[in-house]
C-alpha cells in the first residue's frame, strides 16, 4: 500500500461512496478500518487516497447514509465507528444495481469482436 | 433533508465538539497506521513519518471535512456579519438613524399585518366559515335601515328550493333563574333546530331533538358548556331536567353545547325587533318552534349551498317578499332581502378601514425604505476612497456586495427586533382604546405568523437596500482616479437621493392630508349635535325580574335613593340606552288630528321615565315631561320629538292632538329636540317617547363631576335597594359613545401615528440630500463665493434647490391623495376625502418642514471660509 503501488488503480469518480456504505454495511468500523476493509475486499487493487476518505465520511454522514458514534477500538482506544442506515442500505442497493448495469455494458462492449458489429 | 440539517446545526452550534471529534479521529487513524507500520518491521519514527506521508495534508483534509458540513458557507457569513456589525459600530449615528427607521416603517407593518392576520385572515371559528351568511329585510330606499326576515319569508326560504343547504332563525332572549335569593341572568338566544346544521356543531352531551315538544309542554332549551360545568358539575344527567326561571315557564334541558362555542358576536345584526345579541359566550340557546308555516322569522343566518356567491344567493332570493306580498294583496314598499356574508357583518366598519389601514403603513414603510437607501447611498459615497483602497488591495467586487448585503442585514434584523416591540406596543395601545372589545382585541396576536412576515421584509429589504448601494459602492475607475475625484463628484447618487426624497415627501403628503381627513371627519362625528349631552352622564343596565307591580315601587325606590344622593342631579330609566344597539320598538302612529290626520307612519320609539330628557339634557321645546304619575296614567300620554312634530303637525303646536298606537288614543303632551339613538352618523328620525312600567330597563344617571368618578359608588346603592337587583353593565355614557366610533377612532390614531413617522422621516430623508449636497458642492460654493457670490446668493441658491424638491413631491403626493380618495371616503363622516383643506395643510406642514431641514445646511455651505475649503490638502 505504497503511494505508488503498479498494480493499484485509481477510483472512478463516485465510486469511493459506494465503497465505503459496502464496507461498513458488513459490521460498524471507524475511519482506518474502513480503509482496511476496502483495501481487503477489493485485494489491495484500488487505491483510496486516506485523506480523502474523511471528507466523504462525513459527506455521507451528513446525508443521513452513515451512523456515527463513538466507542472503543480494539485497542482499547476512543475510536467513532460508523454504521450504515437504512437510507445508506437502500443507497447501497441502488448503487451496486447500477454499477453492475454500468460494468456489464462496458465488459459487453469491450468484448464485442469485428464480426459482431 | 431532517439529518442534513440536524448534523449541520449540532455542527455549528457544537462547533468546538466538532473540530475536536474530528482532530481526535484524524489522530486516531495515524496512530494506527503507525502502529500497522511498526508490526509490519518499520521502526517508530519512520512508521510515523510513514503514516503522514500516506494520510496527505492534514488541514486540507480538515477543510474538505468541514466543507462536506457546509460549514465553510456559515463560517464566511458569520464572519461579515461580524466584520459588517463592528463597521456599523465604529458609525454609530448612521446605524441608530438607521435601525430606528426600519423599526419604524416594519413596526407599522407588523402592526397592520397582525390587525389583518387577526381579523381577516383568522377563520371564523365555524366550518368552512365563509359560506356562513346573514339574510336580512331591507327597504330599497333607505339601505341602511337592516330589518329582520318576517315568518312568511323566513318560511318560505326555508321549504321552498333556495339557494341555501340550511338557514336558522335566531333571536335574543334573556333568562332570570333564582340561585339562593338572588337573581342571576342568563343571556342566550332562541334559535330553531336548524341551527346546528348551518353552524355544523353537534351537542357535546344529548342530542338535537327530532320533534319539538308539543304546545303547552315545557319548551326544550340546550345549555352552554360553560354553565353545564359551573351550575350543573358537568354531570350528564341534566338533560331531560326541568329548569325554572323566575320570568318565564320552565324549560326542559335537551343537551350541552360544544365548550367555547361564541355566537353571534358583538356585531350581530342590530336593526329591528329584540334583535340586541351580546357579545361572546351564550348560556343557553332556547329552541323555538320550526314547522312548516310557523316559521318564528328573524334574524336569519343561513349556509351558502355549495359554491353559491353571497351575492347570487341574494338574487336568487331577492323576489321572496315581492311575491309573498303580491299573494296577499298587499304593498311591498320595496322590501328585498339581501344576503350578508358572516365575516364583512363581524368586522363592520374595520372591513373597508384595514386596506386603507395597510396602505398607509405600507407608505410608512416606503418611507423609511427611501430613508435607509439614503443613509446608504450617503454612507457609500463618503467610503468611496475606503472602497477603491480594498479593491486596490485585492478585495473582490463579490465580496464587497456581500459585505454591503451583510450591513443591511444586519441593519433589518435590528429594524425587525425593534420593529416586533413597537408593534407589540402599538397593539397594546389598539387593546387601551378599546377596553371593551376584547373579544375582537383578543384576536389580534404578535406572533410566529407576525414573525415570519417580518423576516420576509427583511429579506426583501436587505436585498433592495443592501444590494443596490453595492454596486454604488463598487468604484468605477483606479485608485487614483477615484482619490483625486472623491470630493467633489457623483452626480449619480445624489441624482438617486433627490429622487428618493421627492418620493419621501409626496408619500408624507398622502399619509397626512389622510391623517387630516380622518381626523377631521372623527371630530365631525364626534362634535355633531346627537340632541343629548353625554358628559357626566352614567348608564346602567339593570334588571328586575319580579312578579307584578312590584317592582315598580322598587324601581321608585331606587330613584329617589338616587336624588338623595349629593352628586346626583337627576335620574330616569329608558328601556334602551342610546347608541348600545340594544334594542329599538318600532309601531304604527296614527295620526287622529291636524292636517295630517289619518297618516299612519311606522315609527321607531322609546319607552323613557322619571328623570330621562333631564338626565340627558334633551330640551324639551313644547309641553312638559313626564313625571312619575304618568306611569300609572290610563290616558297614555306621549311624547313626540320635533322633527314628528314637523312632519305630521305642521305649523301647528303638537301638545294637546291625538293619536292612536296599539289600540289606544293618547294625548301629545310635550315635544322634545330630536335625538340619534341608534348611530352618531345617522340622521335623526321622527320618534315617539311613552312612559315605562318596570322589568328590563336602563338607568340614565347624570352626576356632577367626571362620570368615571361615581361608578362604583352608584353600583353598590343600585346592588343595595333588592337582593334581585341585576346590574348587568354599569359605564359612563362617554365611554359608551366612544365604543361607537371605534374604528373611526382607531383608523384616525394610526393614520395620525403613522403621518408622524413619516413626516420625521422625510424631514430625515430632505436634510440628509440637502446636507450631503452642500458637502458635495463645497469647493463649487467657494468658488463662487471667492468669485463674489454674496451669502445670500448661496443661502437662496441652496434652498430654491431644497424647495423645488419638496414642491414636486408636494405634487406628486396631491396625485397619489387624489388617487387613494376613493379609498378613504368610506371612512368619512360629512367629509370629503380628497379634502383641499386637509392637502392645503399637509402641503404647508410640509414646505415648512422642508425649509426647517435644508436651512442648517444651507447657512453652513453660506457660511463657510472658501480658504479653508479651496486649500490643497
Amino acid at each position: 500500500m505504497s503511494p505508488r503501488d503498479p498494480k493499484s488503480t485509481d477510483l472512478l469518480p463516485g465510486t469511493l461512496d459506494m465503497l465505503i456504505l459496502k464496507a461498513v454495511s458488513l459490521r460498524p468500523l471507524h475511519g482506518y478500518g474502513v480503509l482496511l476493509r476496502i483495501n481487503q475486499i477489493s485485494g489491495d487493487v484500488l487505491d483510496i487516497q486516506q485523506g480523502s476518505l474523511y471528507p466523504a465520511l462525513y459527506r455521507l454522514e451528513t446525508q443521513g447514509l452513515i451512523n456515527a458514534e463513538w466507542g472503543q477500538s480494539d485497542n482499547h482506544r476512543r475510536a467513532k465507528f460508523y454504521s450504515l442506515t437504512p437510507a445508506g442500505r437502500k443507497r447501497l442497493r441502488e448503487a451496486a444495481a447500477g454499477w453492475n448495469r454500468f460494468s456489464a455494458a462496458i465488459e459487453a462492449a469491450l468484448n464485442t469482436s469485428a464480426d459482431e458489429v | 433533508m431532517l439529518a442534513r440539517i440536524r448534523h449541520t446545526l449540532g455542527a455549528l452550534f457544537g462547533r468546538r465538539r466538532f473540530e475536536d471529534g474530528m482532530a481526535e479521529e484524524i489522530r486516531f487513524h495515524l496512530d494506527a497506521r503507525t502502529d500497522d507500520l511498526v508490526r509490519s518491521g518499520l521502526s517508530i519514527e519512520e512508521a510515523r513519518r510513514r503514516a503522514r506521508l500516506e494520510f496527505g495534508n492534514v488541514q486540507n483534509t480538515k477543510l474538505d471535512c468541514r466543507e462536506s458540513r457546509r460549514l465553510l458557507l456559515i463560517d464566511e457569513l458569520g464572519r461579515d456579519l461580524r466584520f459588517a456589525a463592528r463597521l456599523l459600530l465604529k458609525a454609530p449615528a448612521f446605524t441608530a438613524a438607521a435601525i430606528l427607521t426600519m423599526a419604524l416603517g416594519m413596526g407599522a407593518n407588523a402592526l397592520m399585518f397582525s390587525v389583518a392576520n387577526g381579523l381577516l385572515l383568522r377563520p371564523l371559528p365555524f366550518q368552512q366559515p365563509d359560506e356562513l351568511v346573514w339574510v336580512f329585510s331591507e327597504q330599497q330606499q333607505n339601505p341602511s335601515e337592516r330589518d329582520t326576515v318576517s315568518g312568511d319569508e323566513g318560511d318560505a326560504i326555508a321549504r321552498r328550493q333556495s339557494p341555501f343547504s340550511a338557514t336558522a332563525a335566531i333571536g335574543d332572549s334573556a333568562l332570570v333563574r333564582e340561585v339562593e335569593r338572588r337573581h342571576e341572568r342568563w343571556l342566550g338566544i332562541w334559535a330553531t333546530t336548524s341551527l346546528f346544521e348551518v353552524l355544523k356543531i353537534t351537542p357535546v352531551v344529548g342530542r338535537i331533538p327530532a320533534d319539538l315538544p308539543p304546545n303547552g309542554a315545557p319548551r326544550a332549551m340546550f345549555i352552554s358548556h360553560e354553565r353545564w360545568v359551573r351550575d350543573f358539575a358537568a354531570d350528564p344527567a341534566v338533560v331531560g331536567k326541568l329548569l325554572p326561571f323566575v320570568d318565564r315557564q320552565p324549560f326542559v334541558v335537551a343537551g350541552v353545547l360544544p365548550p367555547g362555542l361564541e355566537f353571534p358576536f358583538a356585531r350581530a345584526p342590530h336593526k329591528g325587533h329584540g334583535a340586541g345579541f351580546h357579545a361572546g359566550l351564550q348560556d343557553f340557546w332556547a329552541i323555538a318552534p320550526d314547522r312548516p308555516g310557523e316559521h318564528p322569522g328573524g334574524v336569519m343566518i343561513a349556509r351558502l349551498a355549495n359554491g353559491r356567491t353571497a351575492a347570487a344567493a341574494a338574487r336568487e332570493i331577492a323576489g321572496v317578499s315581492a311575491s309573498l306580498a303580491a299573494s296577499r294583496q298587499q304593498e311591498n314598499n320595496g322590501r328585498v332581502l339581501v344576503v350578508v356574508p358572516m365575516r364583512d357583518h363581524v368586522l363592520g366598519l374595520i372591513g373597508p378601514a384595514l386596506p386603507v389601514l395597510q396602505l398607509f403603513s405600507g407608505l410608512v414603510l416606503l418611507i423609511a425604505c427611501a430613508n435607509l437607501a439614503n443613509l446608504m447611498l450617503a454612507r457609500a459615497a463618503a467610503a468611496r476612497s475606503e472602497t477603491a483602497m480594498r479593491v486596490a488591495l485585492g478585495a473582490r467586487t463579490a465580496h464587497l456586495l456581500r459585505l454591503s448585503a451583510a450591513e443591511a442585514l444586519v441593519i433589518s434584523a435590528g429594524g425587525a427586533a425593534l420593529g416586533m416591540a413597537l408593534a407589540w406596543g402599538g397593539r397594546e395601545l389598539l387593546a387601551a382604546m378599546a377596553p371593551r372589545q376584547t373579544a375582537l382585541i383578543s384576536r389580534i396576536t404578535i406572533d410566529g405568523a407576525v414573525l415570519a412576515f417580518l423576516a420576509g421584509v427583511s429579506i426583501v429589504t436587505t436585498l433592495i437596500f443592501g444590494v443596490l448601494p453595492g454596486f454604488l459602492r463598487r468604484p468605477a475607475g483606479s485608485l487614483t482616479e477615484v482619490m483625486s475625484t472623491a470630493r467633489h463628484t457623483g452626480s449619480g447618487p445624489q441624482r438617486t437621493l433627490r429622487w428618493l426624497a421627492v418620493s419621501q415627501i409626496a408619500l408624507s403628503l398622502t399619509l397626512l392630508a389622510g391623517a387630516g381627513v380622518l381626523g377631521t371627519s372623527l371630530q365631525r362625528l364626534m362634535n355633531v349635535d346627537a340632541g343629548y349631552v353625554t358628559d357626566g352622564v352614567i348608564t346602567v343596565d339593570t334588571v328586575l325580574y319580579i312578579p307584578g307591580r312590584e317592582a315598580m315601587p322598587i324601581h321608585a325606590a331606587l330613584i329617589a335613593r338616587l336624588r338623595a344622593l349629593p352628586h346626583v342631579e337627576a335620574a330616569g330609566f329608558v328601556h334602551s340606552t342610546p347608541l348600545t344597539d340594544k334594542w329599538l320598538v318600532r309601531d304604527t302612529f296614527e295620526v287622529m288630528d291636524g292636517p295630517a290626520k289619518g297618516a299612519t307612519p311606522m315609527m321607531p320609539g322609546g319607552f323613557v321615565t322619571y328623570d330621562y330628557f333631564q338626565a340627558l339634557r334633551i330640551p324639551i321645546l313644547a309641553g312638559r315631561a313626564f313625571s312619575a304619575s304618568d306611569i300609572d296614567r290610563r290616558d297614555f300620554p306621549i311624547i313626540i320629538n320635533d322633527i314628528a312634530a314637523r312632519r305630521f303637525f305642521p305649523g301647528r303646536n303638537p301638545v294637546g292632538m291625538r293619536v292612536m298606537m296599539t289600540g289606544e288614543l293618547r294625548e301629545i303632551v310635550g315635544v322634545v329636540k330630536a335625538t340619534r339613538d341608534i348611530r352618531l352618523d345617522t340622521a335623526p328620525e321622527p320618534q315617539w317617547y311613552q312612559p315605562i312600567a318596570g322589568g328590563t330597563s336602563e338607568l340614565i344617571v347624570r352626576v356632577s363631576g367626571r362620570a368615571s368618578d361615581h361608578v362604583a359608588a352608584l353600583r353598590s346603592t343600585i346592588e343595595s335597594i333588592d337582593t334581585r337587583m341585576i346590574v348587568q353593565r354599569i359605564l359612563p355614557l362617554d365611554d359608551v359613545v366612544a365604543d361607537t366610533v371605534l374604528e373611526r377612532r382607531m383608523a384616525a390614531r394610526l393614520v395620525s401615528v403613522f403621518a408622524g413617522i413619516a413626516l420625521a422621516l422625510a424631514a430625515v430623508g430632505l436634510y440628509g440630500v440637502t446636507h450631503f449636497g452642500v458637502i458635495r458642492r463645497r469647493r463649487e460654493f467657494a468658488i463662487r463665493s471667492s468669485l463674489g457670490a454674496t451669502r445670500q446668493a448661496i443661502l437662496q441658491g441652496v434652498l430654491r434647490q431644497s424647495l423645488t424638491l419638496a414642491g414636486l413631491g408636494i405634487a406628486c403626493g396631491v396625485t397619489l391623495s387624489l388617487a387613494l380618495a376613493g379609498l378613504l371616503q368610506r371612512l368619512m363622516f360629512e367629509t370629503s376625502a380628497a379634502s383641499p383643506v386637509a392637502l392645503s395643510v399637509a402641503a404647508f406642514v410640509l414646505m415648512s418642514v422642508a425649509l426647517a431641514a435644508a436651512i442648517g445646511p444651507a447657512w453652513r455651505a453660506a457660511s463657510a471660509d472658501p480658504i479653508t475649503v479651496l486649500k490643497p490638502e
